[in-house]
């Protein structure tokens, strides 16, 4: 069974000489209706105050990272005097927010596996913002309304909640105000994009590629005891693990699906955050 | 109405950015003659382009959101008002998704269950019937009473309930919303209580005041609130 990955990660985007994080809106001064086209074939634009870029899906966990890396690169080279930086939430002044455009929710709705409701797009109300991982993931089998569902509620179960272990950035619980809840996804013609991830783990290749690799397993090792794992699993615990970044509730997740060790063990990890070493970026 | 209807769309959907960007396609359309229907914007899956038209009809305002520009053209003044229904490939690259055979098939095939879900659910709001109109095997022309385009929250509904009405085969219609193995079952989880609503107030539907909406191009059915007394009477 083949499975593609690809991504549009959302990061901020500091300005060097002030060593402050800026609104990307002023720095680039297009959106994603006049995204920046690169040589790479990809584009960048912003989306609200972050700086977003899309990457190509690949079907291995060597041609997403190699996609990513050149995406970056190249986006660091047109923006010399910025540095990206991957922080799950930022609270803006109201001064950098001046842009209209700082105000608008995007309207595509997202959804929450586990109700099967529709996410209520809500509005910005404080100059709080957020940045995100997000994980788009193309499979055959992820089809019908019931696949995805199950495959949302999988990766929760174990990359969500391994995400509140590996997952350093002291600022991920205010991006939980307004995103990555448990369950958050939106449903693609090709599968499902996954939103649950801050953008923390973009700051170290190792945990990037560890996540892909990662959510190949889930999606294709695991996925005959499926619905096994969903029906034993305590819902409470992924919920509370996830939406309120509850470690011990994530090791309790954890330890009841039986993970190998050498999983584990990498989720368990302390790693290390420069995301312009990460990525070569100087 | 028969064979020689023909629905003129010179609009370029590529000067968009949808939201959703495959499946069911809308457009509002301007009567030229009995015959003759023009659109007025692209064919789009992004049903929330269909609100900033509602929203300029109503108001008489400009409008423009994620690449629609709209500005009022009086194409909402009969009795009735008028659509076309395409399925569309995914993105600016039209690029073939997995249920595009099965979506194009049901076009092909499928009109009947499509007016008999809309009637159903019509029924249940006190709004009159829909006509389709089959005008090519991937065109269809929507006959609809000009209750639908009186708000962005009805002409939202009205686009959802085409895209649900798409997989209909027949039976219960309540039933065919609570078990449709898509994505839009979530959007029908999610909108159960305003419907239930609406179908109580039958022939009396939460009438809006379109020049006090906020963020018009999402403000379909999902974000409605019709306890929000400074938009909904």
């Amino acid at each position: 069974m083949k499975i593609t990955l690809g991504s549009d990660p959302e990061l901020m985007l500091m300005d060097r000489n002030a060593g402050k994080i800026v609104n990307a809106l002023d720095v680039i001064g297009r959106d994603k209706t006049d995204p920046v086209e690169l040589d790479c074939g990809e584009k960048y634009y912003a989306d609200n105050a972050l700086f977003e870029f899309s990457v190509k899906p690949a079907d291995t966990t060597l041609g997403i990272i190699s996609n990513l890396q050149r995406v970056i690169q190249e986006s660091a080279f047109r923006l010399p005097d910025h540095k990206m930086v991957a922080q799950s939430s930022h609270v803006f002044d109201k001064e950098d927010l001046k842009n209209p455009s700082s105000w608008l929710i995007g309207c595509t709705p997202s959804f929450n596996a586990w109700t099967e409701q529709v996410n209520q797009p809500g509005k910005f109300e404080s100059g709080l913002r957020t940045g995100s991982f997000h994980i788009h993931i193309g499979m055959g089998t992820l089809k019908k309304l019931s696949e995805k569902l199950l495959a949302v509620k999988m990766l929760d179960i174990h990359l969500g909640c391994a995400s509140v272990l590996f997952d350093q950035d002291p600022s991920v619980k205010a991006r939980r105000q307004l995103y990555g809840k448990a369950g958050e996804f939106r449903p693609t013609p090709y599968g499902i994009e996954y939103r649950v991830l801050g953008n923390w783990a973009l700051g170290n290749k190792e945990l990037t590629t560890f996540i892909f690799d990662f959510v190949g397993w889930i999606l294709l090792e695991s996925k005959d005891n499926a619905q096994k794992i969903i029906k034993e699993v305590n819902r409470e615990d992924v919920f509370q693990a996830i939406n309120e970044c509850d470690a011990l509730a994530a090791v309790r997740v954890l330890k009841s699906v039986c993970l190998p060790d050498r999983i584990m063990d990498t989720i368990s990890k302390n790693y290390s955050h420069d995301f312009n070493a990460a990525w070569g970026v100087k | 109405m028969g064979c020689e209807m023909k629905i003129i769309n010179n609009q370029n959907r590529s000067v968009l950015t949808e939201g959703r960007n495959y499946g069911l396609g809308f457009a509002f359309l301007k009567k030229i003659n009995d015959e003759t229907f023009e659109t007025v914007q692209p064919i789009s899956p992004c049903k929330d382009y269909l609100n900033d038209v509602v929203y300029s009809e109503a108001t008489g305002r400009p409008f423009a959101a994620w690449g629609l520009k709209t500005t009022k053209q009086g194409i909402f003044e009969g009795d009735h008002s008028y659509m076309a229904l395409a399925v569309c490939k995914m993105g600016r690259s039209l690029q073939h998704y997995d249920d595009y055979d099965e979506d194009l098939e049901n076009m092909k095939s499928n009109r009947e269950n499509m007016e008999k879900f809309m009637h159903g659910i019509e029924t249940k709001l006190g709004i009159g019937k829909t006509k389709l109109v089959d005008v090519d095997e991937n065109l269809k022309l929507a006959v609809m009473d000009k209750q639908w385009v009186s708000a962005t929250y009805l002409i939202s509904l009205y686009a959802l309930m085409l895209r649900v009405a798409l997989q209909y085969k027949g039976g219960g219609v309540m039933t065919h919303m609570r078990e449709i193995d898509s994505p839009d079952r979530m959007m029908l989880n999610g909108i159960k209580e305003k419907l239930l609503i609406l179908f109580e107030r039958k022939g009396n539907l939460p009438k809006q005041k379109l020049e006090n909406i906020g963020g018009v191009h999402d403000h379909g059915i999902v974000s409605a609130n019709f306890k929000d007394a400074y938009i909904y009477e």
